[in-house]
């Protein structure tokens, strides 16, 4: 790098006074208030936009060059992959499913993180603050590119990788991170910020890049580590922000504390369902796995959350009402997805399959005080009836909540073999949740939740079959008919592992690969 | 509390029982079997009667689980929306008073699931 | 107390980078994983840029950190000489 660092006229502090400060001005034709109509109406009080700092003072011109560099180092990555079969370096097809499920399920957010940001950087007030919210949204946008450019080298070998943006916004699980998503985008910019900045960036983005991404890396995929630890040293300037953030609504006005607080109640608890996917992608979709979704958990949500709730607590500012569920929820969480999702393994667009004796040893190990009593005993009963010939598919749908649209797969705190179940009534209308806090989210805005768009009832309504399709039919199959909706490619991107097209062509290719 | 808006905020719910063309949405969980790992979510019309309902929509849903075959649906205890309930099995979901995204829990104590443990 | 770490890409150009932390923050440690490095300490850990520019005999701009970090944890004072981790509990 030749960016001289030694002998300069200006510090980086006086530098980023500069590039932030003073950009703005006083509107004349308008009043402040129509330039910016959104900054206000959430209750935030803001008395000085000036005491926003971002802690890295990176400026513009900065800005442009290390996001060069990276850009320059991963796409020299990305080539290399691509003409040395680099998909044929990874352990074992399998581990695809998890990066179909990031594509499916995570990219998209990326959008709409870009779409939020491009807002917030309208219409905050303050100059430094709509710099650094543009600047983020130009890194999310980057992220999802260079998600694309990354990922479709798989798409040229593998099933499951296209129709994304078409899947994105019909496919039932997918509609857990959609409805994160879009939450977080219709709420107003501060609580956006809270939402994905502090409570998703900084308490919880960890976990889904750091150890999966390593994880990536010993399952030998050049492709995934390099484009998940580029996006990362993005994050790491985005956690910075959400810190920054939260202490300076904060410490603007004691009335922006319980607001604040209500937001990260709100938000944490929807990110750690959100997460839930991760943590069946890294205990059971990595064939070599570096440390354990509990593990994880500890060292990123309780170690470093917990230090982060410490530090807040002389605002006033109290750990998320969720955080003691949530964590009792690190034996099962991600046991209780992937068992989900084995049972309704027709219908998700990537395969799952039967664990090894040494995969659930492994898990045995990991998860002692759950593992074999509640999850080993159903996984092994389930391979043996797959091992006769009698694979399980579900065909009959789940019960959704209304609030994170999740299957009602997890039980209660403390109580593993009993479902957890509520509901309310809202206006003559009844309404399911998976928990005490979704539902408690449902009654704090239930205007927005009554809007849900629950895939199961839409199917059951009628609205996820493609045009041409007669229902009235005599030989109508509801299930085919809405798996053709979501545009799979029936029996090639979904069914179990074993047997699959995938599992052939790997097998095949890596042959071809190793001899003549 | 409800949705902090800078007009009016006012929506339809999107599942009211007469966007499902003459059914209601109904929800079955067996209580303490979670090798099923999640409740159903079935349309039903309101004028079938809950013993055809169960042997039609949940009998094959939940087939694969050992224990399934030994249900006796005769004396099946049953929970509807967490209180004790007595249903007919041979009248209608309506007589039974079943509605719409109602949560029906059947619990066969004697039946203990996978390794008797609730599984 | 709390914990603050940083992390970093386990690469050439962070290589310099860890050691230095590790000189300069005696009470600091560092876990490899597969593709990353984290170093970790009770409180609050600095990266001086002199450090790196001893190491290396290159000069070093402190937000080149930026290229290959990968995560980082605790409230950040950043100057020119300087970058400094902390928590204040
Ligand atoms: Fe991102
Ligand atoms: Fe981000
Ligand atoms: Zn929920």
């Amino acid at each position: 790098m030749d960016m001289k660092a030694t002998k300069k006229k200006l510090g980086i502090k006086e530098r980023y006074a500069h590039m932030t400060r003073g950009l703005g001005w006083e509107p004349t034709y308008q009043s402040a208030d129509a330039v910016f109509p959104y900054d206000k109406y959430e209750g935030i009080k803001i008395h000085d936009w000036d005491k926003w700092v971002d802690p890295f003072r990176l400026t513009m011109d900065a800005y442009w060059k290390y996001q060069g560099e990276k850009d320059r180092k991963l796409y020299a990555v990305i080539e290399a992959f691509a003409q040395n079969n680099g998909h044929l370096n990874i352990t074992d097809a399998r581990y695809l499913s998890a990066i179909k499920l990031f594509w499916q399920g995570v990219s998209p957010l990326e959008n709409y993180v870009v779409q939020g940001f491009a807002r917030a950087g309208r219409h905050f007030r303050g100059e430094a603050s709509r710099v650094a919210c543009q600047m983020q949204a130009v890194d999310e946008l980057r992220h999802y590119q260079t998600q694309a450019h990354s990922i479709s080298n798989y798409n040229k070998y593998y099933n499951g990788f296209h129709s994304q943006r078409h899947m994105w916004d019909r496919v039932w699980y997918l509609s857990v991170p959609k409805s994160f998503g879009e939450d977080a985008l219709t709420s107003g910019p501060f609580e956006f910020l809270i939402a994905i900045s502090f409570s998703f960036e900084y308490v919880l983005t960890n976990l889904l890049f750091v150890p999966f991404m390593s994880g990536a890396a010993y399952n030998g995929d050049m492709s995934t580590v390099t484009f998940g630890f580029s996006a990362q040293s993005d994050e790491s300037r985005h956690m910075t922000l959400g810190i920054e953030a939260i202490k300076f609504l904060l410490e603007q006005d004691p009335a922006n504390v319980p607001i604040v607080q209500g937001w990260i109640d709100k938000w944490f608890w929807r990110g750690s369902k959100v997460l839930a996917l991760v943590g069946m992608m890294m205990d059971y979709m990595l064939p070599k796995r570096v440390m354990s979704w509990k593990e994880a958990w500890e060292i990123y949500a309780e170690e470093n959350g917990g230090a982060l709730f410490r530090d807040l607590a002389r605002y006033g500012i109290r750990p998320p009402k969720g955080w003691a569920d949530a964590c009792e929820a690190k034996d099962h969480l991600s046991h209780q997805v992937w068992l989900l999702f084995y049972e309704y393994g027709g219908a998700a667009a990537f395969h799952t399959w039967s664990l090894t004796d040494e995969e659930l040893d492994w898990l045995s190990a990991k998860y002692p005080d759950s593992f074999d009593k509640y999850y080993r005993p159903r996984l092994e009963f389930l391979r043996d009836k797959h091992a006769r010939g009698e694979r399980v598919y579900q065909g009959t749908l789940p019960t959704l909540c209304t609030t994170c649209q999740i299957p009602l797969c997890f039980t209660e705190p403390g109580d593993p073999t009993k479902i957890s179940h509520r509901e309310t009534v809202h206006k003559d209308e009844k309404y399911v949740f998976c928990s005490d806090h979704c539902q408690e989210i449902f009654g704090n805005e239930p205007e927005k939740f009554v809007q849900s768009w629950l895939p199961v009832n839409q199917i059951y309504q009628g609205n996820c079959f493609n045009p041409d399709v007669d229902p009235t039919a005599p030989d109508f199959d509801p299930l085919k008919a809405v798996l053709e909706y979501f545009k799979y490619n029936l029996g090639r991107d979904n069914g179990d592992f074993e047997g699959s097209e995938d599992q052939r062509n790997f097998a095949m290719w890596r042959g071809q690969a190793s001899k003549n | 509390m409800s949705v902090i808006a800078l007009g009016p905020y006012e929506f339809a719910p999107r599942d009211q029982v007469k966007n499902f063309h003459g059914n209601i949405l109904v929800n079955f969980c067996w209580d303490r079997h979670v090798l099923v790992s999640a409740p159903f979510a079935v349309a039903l019309p309101p004028a079938m009667t809950l013993r055809e309902a169960i042997m039609t929509r949940i009998v094959p849903s939940i087939a694969f689980h050992p224990d399934a075959e030994k249900i006796d649906w005769n004396t099946v205890q049953w929970e509807k929306d967490h209180q004790p309930w007595q249903p007919d099995l041979d009248k209608s979901l309506a007589e039974n008073k079943v509605g719409h995204k109602d949560y029906l829990l059947f619990i066969t104590p004697e039946l203990k699931g996978l390794n008797n443990a609730g599984l | 107390m709390s914990k603050v770490f940083i992390i970093v890409q386990a690469n050439e150009e962070a290589r310099p980078i860890v050691e230095a932390l590790l000189q300069d923050n005696p009470h600091a440690v560092a876990q490899e994983s597969p593709a990353m490095v984290r170093v970790e300490a009770e409180g609050k850990m600095t990266l001086n840029r002199a450090t790196v520019e001893d190491l290396t005999g290159q000069p070093f701009n402190i937000q080149q950190l930026h290229v290959n970090l990968i995560s980082i944890s605790g409230h950040i004072d950043e100057d020119d000489d300087y970058l400094t981790v902390a928590w204040a509990n």
